[in-house]
């Protein structure tokens, strides 16, 4: 991908590698606190065991 | 591989010892460009160089590296046009805003955001003078900002900025600057953040342990294991 970044003759301004970067375009459309919502419910399930 | 070297061009990159730096190094020279590949240790020289690919040692903090670095390219034997500078190298940290000492920020920034602008602003006019491109790497942390990514993502939004705000400023020159956002990359940034955010979680303050010390675990525990869709990296052994 970067090189393509280098190599292409006429280069996007940005592009994104993978598909969480993918998801970007549709994340910045939604609200912050909506984000916030998604966000901690995505690590939610990582936190230790007996939380407070 | 026997490249002419009339017809071949230059290529910088930054942070090439490792992950995409490394592999982003490899696809260059196999696209017969001569890479010069920052890395900064010697072993990561050796382990790097190869056909097509010069490492040079170039902590981009450090001016005496970029002004080396400037000589190398300016002074090149056989007179070759820079076509491109990847500003690759980066460090990654998970740590709370509020647990990051404030001299660790700055050295984040320096590292993440002004060594680039330095190494960019000493090799614009060779760029300028070859049409040739500004590639900055950023990440998914240049648009979104979870918890824990404050210092990290805090360079990369600024990153993002300054490279709109240059790719205004130098179109009327023909250099191109391209952003590149990678989201989960399986290299080793990952688990040197992580070790990091351990490092640092021992440091915490008993108040900051309560009020993070459930998150940054929860931060350790989320990638790079979790994402199967991560993006491989393709070594190329040679």
């Amino acid at each position: 991908m970067i090189a393509k970044a280098v190599t292409a003759r006429m280069p996007r301004t940005r592009y994104t590698v993978g598909r969480d970067a993918a998801l970007i375009p549709l994340v910045r459309i939604l609200p912050d606190r909506t984000l916030d919502r998604i966000l901690a419910a995505a690590l939610r399930p990582h936190f230790p065991k007996k939380s407070k | 591989m026997t490249v002419s070297t009339e017809d071949q061009e230059l290529a910088v990159i930054t942070g090439a010892s490792t992950g995409i730096g490394a592999a982003t190094a490899r696809e260059l020279a196999r696209r017969r460009f001569h890479v010069l590949a920052g890395v900064r240790r010697d072993r990561d020289a050796d382990a790097i160089r190869g056909p097509g690919i010069e490492p040079l040692i170039i902590d981009i903090t450090n001016p005496d590296h970029i002004q080396a670095l400037a000589t190398r390219v300016y002074g090149d034997p056989h007179g070759r046009a820079l076509r491109a500078l990847v500003n690759n190298a980066g460090i990654g940290v998970n740590v709370p805003v509020e647990a990051f000492a404030i001299d660790k920020w700055r050295r984040l920034f320096e590292v993440n955001l002004f060594g680039h602008i330095a190494v960019t602003q000493a090799l614009l006019p060779a760029l300028i003078r070859s049409r040739g491109r500004v590639v900055n790497i950023s990440s998914v942390g240049g648009k979104i900002a979870m918890a824990t990514y404050g210092p990290y993502a805090g360079t990369k939004f600024a990153l993002e900025a300054v490279s709109d705000a240059l790719r205004r400023e130098i179109a009327p020159t023909g250099v191109q600057v391209v952003v590149v956002e990678p989201g989960a990359v399986s290299t080793e940034m990952p688990s040197r953040a992580i070790a990091t955010a351990s490092e640092l979680a021992s440091t915490m303050t008993s108040d900051q342990n309560r009020r993070y010390g459930a998150l940054v675990q929860a931060t350790m525990r989320r990638p790079p294991r979790t994402p199967r869709h991560a993006y491989p990296p393709k070594p190329r052994p040679r």
